[in-house]
């Protein structure tokens, strides 16, 4: 038998910026076989896109940088078509969600279906043994337990919110090289290298979404949103305080655009009323909540739990730090978070994700936003029924 | 890091090079050609001292190489920058002549045709000129019935291919060219895939149009030619000097066309060698694919009157894509359709036109042998492919 063993394989995906370029050549340097791998999303016609140049397949200029990028490391490189998984997983479910008054996380669903279901499936065919990604999140694989996905060392930059539904069983087959790095280091080292990725800003839009998201709205769902048409603003009180161009045009939280000035502003979106057509506007105080109720829950790296557990939870991508809640146990998919203190900003489409210290315990979509006395009803029953 | 700019795949891998209907790589004898007319033929052409002399000759050299290919007069071949110009100088260089002189506005040609010829016709029926697509039968071959049934008093030109170049099918001209010459309708063939492979002598077939390409025949990328018969009368594309009589303005891509010339006189040397040789090569090569995937496989298109280096291999149950990313990895270069046919996820034109589900063109490959093949890399081909054929099968979930 030959002692020397066969170097691991691993793909990287590769967007073409600084943070998956360095991913790459931190694993060269690491001694895998590394394959860089650029996902084909979207073309112009597929995301709905119609430029006066319109351009093919062909030149998408961040395609052509990670290609070059692996020129450069002498490593392969493929680029995998998944328009059709991404039309159907993210593009269609990201204008749904505003369809529907949510405000989504395309993102989320990218990594989830595109970065790791898809890619993993054909693992076995192009010999990966693992993939990995420049996402700023670690893997944390102790003695006894499964591997556990934390919070990357930058706290600045952790991404982990991202990718809280990734499934249990990826943790073994994902690499994540830039965890324990900051975003800083990240610029220095590609510097180093040479990469010319080096200095390119980070992209911080929807990639297939150029503009506003509500224009991209009418032009791709023209018939419903014709047929939605204008609505009114209410206040807290329900009456009507002012007019909109149609709900899908607003998220929970936005100060601008309202177009109300009656000398009491600030005023806020506080709920999004999609069968009336109603925008649902209140002061700051208007939009606390104290706890949410999320669906489809991930538990990426621990079990969901059988007391009230204490967590650190997150709403938003863009928020270091989150705040103090509590688990309920919850017999179906239906997750109860109760707030330790009221929250500014919950709005339902977005990822909730809770965490245990640093791991990513598991997260879920939030459904519905709950208020002070709909918490209060909850402990009363909890209560009762404890009893 | 590499710190020059020397473009190769990774090291330490042999690429198995099974696309040559993509394009082939260039014939080191060719290259030199190149490189001898960029440093030592520099000159103009249109020049009248002597380093323009001495580019005249290589051009008319050149000339008389490609055109002899196909038995043609030197003076009826026009040099393009490549296969795609040539279609488009020849379709609607003619049918502006033929619709400014009275003679028809109707053009005639095929579902299974390159993109430079259909994009032509589309663009010609903006303009306002009226377009017939024949369709094929499932071999890929144009039915002559057919052709006769679509010829009219107005139509001015008819354009069909030599060589397919997805699923190889030779189509028969002799007898497409005679239905266009009885009805005096004139006859364009893109030939770019079957130039240089099979013959085509154009004093014994009477087309008047033949597209070619210089990249296809282990020359450089860039130059093409088109042979227009003495008499045909097309209307120029571009304007300027006066070069290629007018026809293909502008100074001519010397090293490129040198490089075409040589080409097409290696091809004239090798014609009936590579023929047979390869032709023998890919029967076993099918052979071994069969044993490994344990014989389940389909050659799409016909397996009589096609190019002999073509294999169009459907696996059910396999996508193709997947296919042809794993075999990348093993330093195994093929191909799913046309390279970026559309820019989309929709199946070849081709393999829809004869008759193939969106499902089968899915899962179909396309392996396109040239000079570099040889057993030994073709059985090493036919072991990978089996086993990521077994491989996606068995992950039957997509």
């Amino acid at each position: 038998m030959s002692v020397t063993s066969k170097k691991k394989r691993v793909g990287v995906l590769m967007s073409g910026g600084v943070d998956s370029s360095v991913a790459a050549a931190l694993l060269l340097e690491e001694g895998y076989e590394v394959i860089g791998v650029t996902l084909q999303l979207w073309d112009y016609e597929s995301a709905g896109r119609r430029p006066a140049n319109e351009r093919g397949c062909c030149d998408i200029s961040q395609q052509m940088d990670a290609r070059i990028i692996c020129h450069e490391l002498g490593i392969d490189h493929l680029v995998i078509d998944l328009r059709e998984p991404f039309s159907n997983n993210v593009i269609k479910p990201y204008e749904n969600a505003y369809l529907n008054g949510e405000t989504p996380n395309p993102c989320i669903a990218c990594n989830t279906h595109l970065k790791w279901n898809e890619v993993l499936k054909r693992a076995p065919v192009l010999g990966f043994d693992y993939i990995a990604t420049g996402h700023y999140a670690r893997i944390t694989h102790d003695d006894i337990s499964a591997p556990c996905l934390e919070r990357g060392l930058d706290s600045t930059k952790d991404q982990s919110y991202a990718l809280w539904q990734l499934p249990r069983e990826a943790l073994n087959k994902t690499l994540f090289p830039l965890g324990t790095w900051t975003k800083h280091d990240i610029r220095k080292k590609a510097r180093e290298l040479g990469l010319r990725t080096a200095d390119k800003p980070d992209s911080q839009e929807v990639c297939f979404i150029h503009g506003r998201y509500d224009e991209h709205l009418r032009t791709t769902h023209a018939e419903r949103v014709t047929e939605i048409g204008t609505g009114e603003i209410i206040n807290q009180d329900g009456a009507v305080v002012g007019a909109h161009d149609g709900f899908y045009s607003f998220t929970i939280g936005q100060r601008r655009g309202l177009n109300i000035s009656d000398g009491h502003g600030p005023y806020y979106v506080t709920e999004l009323k999609p069968d009336s057509n109603r925008v649902v506007i209140g002061d700051k105080a208007a939009l606390a909540r104290s706890g949410l109720i999320a669906t489809a829950t991930n538990w990426v790296s621990f079990d969901p739990p059988s007391t009230p557990e204490p967590c650190t939870i997150k709403i938003r991508y863009n928020d270091p730090h989150g705040f103090p809640a509590t688990l309920h146990p919850s017999t179906d998919d239906a997750q109860t978070v109760i707030f330790n203190e009221a929250a500014h900003g919950v709005s339902p489409g977005q990822s909730v994700v809770w965490y245990r210290g640093d791991a990513v315990w598991g997260g879920g979509i939030i459904s519905r936003a709950l208020r002070d006395w709909e918490v209060g009803k909850m402990i009363e029953k909890a209560a009762e029924d404890g009893r | 890091m590499t710190d020059d700019n020397t473009i190769s795949s990774s090291p330490q891998k042999q690429t198995i090079y099974l696309d040559h209907s993509a394009t082939t790589p260039v014939d080191p004898g060719v290259a030199d050609v190149v490189q001898q007319t960029m440093l030592e033929n520099w000159g103009n052409p249109s020049s009248k001292y002597q380093v323009g002399n001495a580019a005249k000759v290589v051009l008319q050299k050149a000339r008389e190489q490609v055109a002899g290919l196909i038995n043609a007069p030197a003076a009826d071949l026009f040099f393009t920058s490549g296969g795609t110009e040539a279609d488009n100088l020849a379709i609607i260089g003619t049918m502006h002549a033929a619709r400014s002189d009275g003679r028809g506005d109707h053009f005639i040609t095929d579902a299974i045709e390159h993109s430079a010829v259909l994009h032509a016709a589309e663009a010609l029926e903006r303009e306002g000129f009226r377009i017939t697509i024949l369709p094929v039968n499932e071999g890929g071959f144009v039915e002559a019935d057919s052709l006769r049934n679509a010829i009219t008093d107005d139509t001015a030109l008819i354009s069909i291919m030599q060589v397919n170049n997805e699923i190889g099918s030779i189509q028969p001209l002799d007898k497409l060219v005679a239905l266009a010459k009885e009805h005096d309708v004139l006859f364009h063939t893109d030939a770019v895939q079957g130039y240089g492979k099979i013959p085509l002598d154009v004093d014994t077939l009477p087309v008047d149009l033949v597209s070619m390409s210089s990249h296809k025949i282990y020359g450089p990328k860039g130059v093409g030619a088109l042979y227009v018969r003495d008499g045909v009368k097309i209307a120029a594309r571009q304007f300027g000097g006066g070069q290629e009589q007018g026809l293909r303005t502008g100074t001519e891509n010397m090293p490129g066309i040198a490089g075409f010339g040589a080409a097409a006189e290696l091809c004239a040397q090798k014609m009936v060698s590579d023929a047979e040789r390869i032709n023998a090569l890919r029967i076993q090569f099918m052979e071994w694919i069969g044993e490994e995937v344990g014989g389940d496989l389909i050659l799409n298109g016909s397996p009589e009157n096609r190019i002999y280096l073509n294999l169009n291999l459907r696996f059910p149950g396999v996508e193709a894509e997947s296919l042809l990313l794993a075999l990348d990895l093993d330093g195994i270069a093929v191909s799913t359709g046309s390279a970026c046919s559309s820019g989309s996820t929709k199946p070849s034109h081709v393999l829809s036109a004869i008759g193939l589900s969106d499902e089968e063109a899915h899962s179909s490959l396309r392996l396109t042998l040239g000079r570099s093949s040889d057993e030994e890399n073709l059985k090493y081909a036919a072991s990978c492919i089996g086993k990521h054929v077994k491989r996606l099968r068995e992950m039957a979930a997509w």
